[in-house]
């Protein structure tokens, strides 16, 4: 046991050394650079040496394997660098733009969950009746349709029919919690409702599985309500795998809300990811992809440890 | 049901021989089989492109988001409305069915074969191999998705192609992961070993043998991929990262439907259903491959 997480937590080393290398390849493989994008933004006709100076500057003219070592050697001595375009450091965007990707994440899979969970139940108890097969028809249709269209169905129904659409602002959660909450609730019911989707078909399949258990037989033979075998000894057990897929989606969700991001105009990380890769700015774009994708990797190995521990039943290598 | 053991019984002696278990596996699974059947309407949908409408996508027939049913310029029918520069909504559908369904096929076949290969590939090898790859693995999941793909689609151009190998991207590391688990399995087997013992080259071992049994567990990680490369596509289309403009797709269709929204709905919610129904369909067929296919799932779900 002790073993494996050591071993676990030293791959992370060789993981994140080749997630900067791909990160530092994925910004070398756009085409053109920023400096002509900063030229421009001051004049129409492009000043050739303006060009070379700023190329200069950010050691865009430098081989590729020097400008490859220097990243390397930033982030071994922990700096994430500065954005190329604005000078804003890295760890500066990631605080800012952190707070409305991560709520956005947390209420979707709350959304989710708390909608999954009694339904999947609902329907594994009532397997064949009517119930069930309302509640699979639903889970079928809304896994059909695209998270950001139903967004955009939602946020345009609430303009057109109510002149209600959601406020525009600048402070964090803690500064204006009701605000934050309004900006992020229709983007993460669009989500939310995708997930629930799927997470109701895991209910229902796992919860069918445990009911089958001989744990079950004995707990109803023992003479306890039904109520009482389906909260105290079923729940439990068939609710852990929709933990875990809510834990791997919000991971998932960290890096796929971009499009909803988008949408609802929020300033989230997906967003700041798109306008850096847009005006080429290497640093930023490096930095932040470095920074998701290292969350993402520490994330899933927590999980993987979590069920180790709580599952005795795994062996280990 | 009766079913009678012994087909050569039941079966007229014309009918050719996969005919009938085929009847009989759509009957078994009606959910799936209506899945191929909208799905077969949507496919004759699009490759009538050209023939069902006699306009051309790209052509200004009428004002900016002209209604469903309403008459263009020279007084042509559109059926379902013009889009928010006035072409016909009908037959841009169709054209950008062609787009969004090449690339929902293709994306993960390609994405899923490499993935099956890598992953058998390194099941089988084992050792520094199987080290190696699983950490590239490992970085290509937790990438954000939508950045590979961003990167892949502005390097390569805004072609078809190149979203398609950006979208396969997305697939070969989950792939690869369940290909890989699936096959490690199999390697410890008797009939793998029994393979080595009478001295077949692991090449044979890993195309005769290891391949052909993973396959159903490709098969189902590639209808589950078609859905979700289409609506990827829509995605990215979405963003403007995607197919560009003329050419147009499910998902570029949708890129002004936010603005336009309130002279003419229909340019939101046309295309976006129809990727609905689209998925909707795929997920059946899937659903009920995955129950033929995988015995231990059977049930489920």
């Amino acid at each position: 046991m002790r073993d494996y997480i050591i071993r676990r937590v030293l791959l992370l080393v060789p993981n994140l050394f080749i997630l900067a290398t791909l990160t530092f390849f994925l910004a070398r493989v756009l085409p053109g650079d920023v400096a002509l994008g900063l030229v421009a933004e001051d004049g129409s006709i492009i000043d050739q040496e303006a060009v070379e100076v700023i190329r200069e500057r950010l050691g865009l003219n430098d081989p590729m394997p020097v400008q490859y070592a220097r990243w390397m050697l930033q982030l071994l001595q922990g700096d994430l660098g500065k954005s190329d375009v604005s000078d804003i450091s890295v760890v500066q965007v990631v605080t800012e733009t952190a707070e409305v990707t991560f709520l956005l994440a947390i209420l979707s899979v709350i959304i989710g969950a708390v909608m999954a969970i009694p339904f999947g139940i609902l329907s594994a108890m009532m397997r064949g009746r009517w119930p069930d097969q309302v509640i699979r028809t639903f889970s079928a249709v809304f896994l059909a349709l695209p998270n950001f269209w139903l967004g955009i169905l939602l946020l345009l129904a609430l303009v057109t029919w109510f002149s209600w659409s959601p406020p525009i602002f600048q402070e964090t959660f803690l500064d204006a919690p009701v605000e934050q909450f309004q900006r992020l609730i229709l983007p993460s019911i669009a989500i939310g409702t995708s997930f629930a989707a799927v997470a109701t078909r895991l209910t229902r399949s796992t919860m069918l599985e445990v009911l089958n258990q001989d744990y079950i037989r004995t707990a109803r033979a023992k003479g306890l309500f039904p109520n009482r075998v389906i909260i105290r000894h079923a729940l439990p057990n068939a609710v852990l795998p929709v933990i875990t897929l809510s834990a791997l989606l919000f991971a998932g969700l960290l890096n796929g809300a971009v499009v909803l991001e988008r949408i609802f105009a929020l300033p989230g990380m997906g967003v700041e990811i798109v306008t850096a890769t847009s005006e080429r700015d290497f640093q930023l774009l490096q930095g932040l992809v470095l920074v998701l994708g290292a969350f993402v990797m520490v994330w899933m190995l927590l999980i993987d440890l979590i069920y180790v521990a709580l599952d005795k039943r795994i062996q280990l290598e | 049901m009766i079913t009678v053991r012994d087909s050569s019984e039941t079966v007229p002696e014309r009918t050719p021989r996969f005919v009938t278990p085929a009847w009989r596996t759509l009957r078994k699974h009606p959910t799936g089989a209506a899945g191929l059947v909208i799905l077969i309407l949507i496919l004759l949908f699009i490759l009538s492109a050209g023939f069902l409408t006699p306009h051309k996508y790209d052509r200004t027939l009428s004002g900016k988001a002209a209604p469903m049913m309403s008459r263009g310029f020279d007084d042509e029918l559109l059926v379902l409305g013009g889009d928010e520069l006035g072409r016909d909504v009908l037959t841009r559908l169709q054209h950008a069915g062609r787009t969004s369904f090449v690339i929902g096929l293709a994306a993960p076949l390609l994405g899923v074969t490499l993935g099956t290969i890598i992953g058998i590939v390194s099941a089988y090898r084992g050792g520094v191999v199987d080290l190696l790859v699983q950490r590239v693995v490992d970085v290509l999941i937790s990438l954000p998705g939508l950045v590979l793909a961003m990167a892949v689609t502005l390097a390569l151009g805004f072609s078809v192609w190149g979203v398609i190998i950006a979208l396969s991207l997305n697939v070969v590391g989950g792939s690869s992961r369940v290909v890989r688990s699936h096959a490690l399995t199999q390697s410890q087997l008797e009939y793998v070993q029994a393979a080595r013992a009478l001295g077949a080259s692991d090449l044979r071992i890993i195309f005769r043998h290891l391949l052909p049994n993973s396959m159903a567990v490709s098969l189902v990680l590639f209808t589950v991929g078609v859905g979700a490369a289409i609506t990827a596509e829509a995605g990215l289309s979405f963003l403007g990262l995607g197919v560009q403009p003329p050419t147009p797709s499910w998902g570029n269709m949708l890129t002004f439907a936010q603005q336009y929204f309130r002279f003419g709905a229909h340019i939101a919610i046309i295309p976006g259903l129809t990727i609905a129904i689209v998925v909707f369909a795929i997920n059946l067929v899937g659903d009920s491959l995955r129950d033929i296919l995988d015995p231990h799932l059977r049930g489920r779900g």
